[in-house]
């Protein structure tokens, strides 16, 4: 077997979920800078607009089609596949939701809506979307899966079941699509200043009270730019690389998880609650 | 062809369209001549003024008796331009060393450019193919100059396009055409050394180059063919840092001059941007 040349932006045509914000929004700007034509996806078309529009203006060699939809609907999902040109360079699976709350605090159709968006809609467009990856020779699949399905940290029990799901796919994929020379990036980001945590569901039974504070616990831990962060998964496509871990905060967490694979979680936990006061002492100091 | 007596220099020009419509200025890069911009013309002269100009040095024109850098070749191309007459703001575009000689013709005279093109532009970033790197070493640079001839010419034809069909015997032959100039290996190695060396493009000029130009917000087109072997796609990166507000294009299977390679496209991009600032 030999190794997949590397992946060429320029006159591909890139589908991208979840590109109104975050790293999804600078991965757009990114694609549309390297060439790529451009097929956006969201929820929130009132974010995602702004965005198509702000890379016509800069980009007027290139084709950008949005596309407003929630993908936890799967009949919504296969509406975004059948607006997919035939040929496609580029898969980039990045919309995911977030869910915060102990296991016995969310319901099980909070559950079912994190694994629907986070898991389902990319297992759902990677399949409807294959052959047009496979027409196209030297295409790429993206799955942005997270530091969250390398460990699994209490009070993230849906985010990290829909995100170790996600990884299991897109390794498996890797090794099953290589044959017909797709490429596969499983990317785990660790903390990326992005909208995730805002925008994050709270367990229908977790009190009031904690809310504003674990918002806060995440915001203080979410410090990695996401231009940044949308840079690294470009390079790694281009080098059509297996796994790319961003920011130190993920790197370090995993290593240590190779390291002891079961003692690693108490100590992740001591870390975080650490890291976190050192966080909200400086975010006190700068808000002055 | 035409030829201007500039400051009595020979200096060759190519010109198309109505004299009174606003002005287009072509400038083509090391060791080229102003056929590399020959497509474009009749892309642009049903409603521009056409101008593409051998720099003084290259393609048939003379050199200045000045030893040749960034800013005596774009004082030669003003000075050309004001002996034809043409004191209007011009649209600038450049490719490779013409994009840093278009920058530092903005750079020193702001107020004569409408709007600039810039195609796989010199001036963003360090690499560059190690035929240019290799001129720096004393006695080489000469010797290779030397022997262009029609066994080495297609070689460095090759390199500037990604479809060979290109390389045709036509360019091959202006190529040699313009080797034999007298004055082709003393400028092609005065140019390389004020740009570079060994290392590769120097960081010094580049970098006042583009902090001149920070304060200047003009229309702006950035062009670049992925497959670029003589300055890579990636500095395209560098040139939209450099011009955040400008419009840029990353053209799939195309070399070091998308002005030939992409003709079409090319002028369709850029017509855009002249016709609303004509407007």
């Amino acid at each position: 077997m030999t190794r997949l040349d590397p992946y060429r932006f320029a006159g591909r045509t890139a589908v991208l979920t979840g590109a109104a914000s975050g790293i999804g929004e600078q991965l757009a700007y990114g694609l549309a800078h390297r060439g790529s034509d451009l097929v956006l996806v969201d929820v929130d078309g009132s974010r995602l607009e702004p965005v198509a529009t702000r890379i016509r203006n800069a980009h007027p060699g290139l084709s950008v089609t949005t596309i407003v939809a929630d993908l936890s609907d799967r009949a919504a999902v296969d509406q975004v596949a059948s607006q997919v040109p035939a040929s496609l360079g580029l898969l980039i699976n990045n919309a995911g939701v977030a869910l915060g709350g102990r296991f016995d605090q969310v319901s099980v159709d909070q559950f079912e809506h994190v694994m629907n968006v986070n898991f389902r809609a990319p297992m759902l467009l990677t399949h409807a979307l294959l052959p047009a990856l496979t027409a196209s020779p030297g295409s790429h699949l993206v799955n942005v899966s997270s530091l969250f399905g390398l460990i699994a940290p209490p009070g993230q029990s849906a985010y990290c079941a829909s995100k170790f799901a996600l990884r299991g796919l897109s390794e498996s994929l890797r090794g099953e699509l290589f044959e017909n020379r797709i490429g596969v990036t499983t990317v785990h980001p660790g903390g990326i200043r992005t909208r995730i945590a805002e925008s994050a569901l709270i367990g229908a039974g977790v009190p009031e009270s904690d809310v504003a504070p674990t918002r806060k616990l995440f915001a203080a831990l979410l410090s990695f730019p996401a231009d940044k962060a949308a840079e690294q998964i470009l390079r790694a496509v281009g080098k059509r690389k297996a796994r790319l871990l961003i920011a130190a905060n993920a790197k370090g967490p995993d290593l240590l998880q190779r390291l002891l694979p079961v003692g690693s979680a108490d100590i992740i936990r001591r870390l975080t609650s650490v890291s976190v006061k050192a966080a909200s002492r400086s975010g006190v100091g700068a808000g002055r | 062809m035409n030829y201007l007596d500039v400051r009595g220099s020979r200096i060759r020009f190519h010109e198309t369209g109505d004299p009174a419509a606003p002005p287009v200025v072509l400038l083509h890069g090391i060791g080229r001549s102003l056929e590399d911009w020959a497509l474009q013309h009749s892309r642009f002269d049903d409603a521009y003024r056409v101008i593409s100009i051998d720099m003084p040095g290259f393609g048939l024109s003379q050199r200045f008796p000045a030893t040749t850098t960034l800013p005596v070749l774009a004082d030669g191309v003003w000075a050309t331009l004001d002996t034809l007459g043409e004191t209007r703001p011009v649209h600038l575009m450049g490719n490779s060393l013409g994009g840093a000689v278009s920058m530092t013709m903005l750079a020193s005279a702001p107020e004569r450019v409408t709007t600039l093109t810039l195609v796989n532009s010199a001036g963003f970033g360090k690499e560059v193919t190690w035929a240019l790197r290799i001129l720096a070493v004393p006695g080489l640079g000469r010797q290779m100059l030397r022997h262009i001839d029609p066994r080495t010419a297609p070689r460095v034809e090759r390199t500037l396009f990604r479809d060979r069909a290109l390389v045709t015997p036509e360019r091959v032959e202006m190529a040699i055409r313009i080797a034999r100039q007298p004055d082709f290996a003393p400028v092609y190695l005065e140019v390389a050394k004020a740009l570079g060396g060994f290392r590769g493009v120097a960081a010094a000029w580049r970098a006042a180059l583009l902090a001149s130009l920070a304060e200047v917000d003009l229309p702006t087109m950035i062009l670049w063919g992925e497959r670029d072997m003589i300055l890579p796609s990636h500095h395209l990166a560098a040139a939209r840092a450099a011009f955040p507000h400008a419009k840029s294009h990353m053209f799939p299977d195309t070399g070091h001059m998308p002005q030939i390679e992409r003709p079409d496209e090319f002028a369709g991009l850029v017509r855009p941007m002249l016709a609303s600032v004509r407007a």
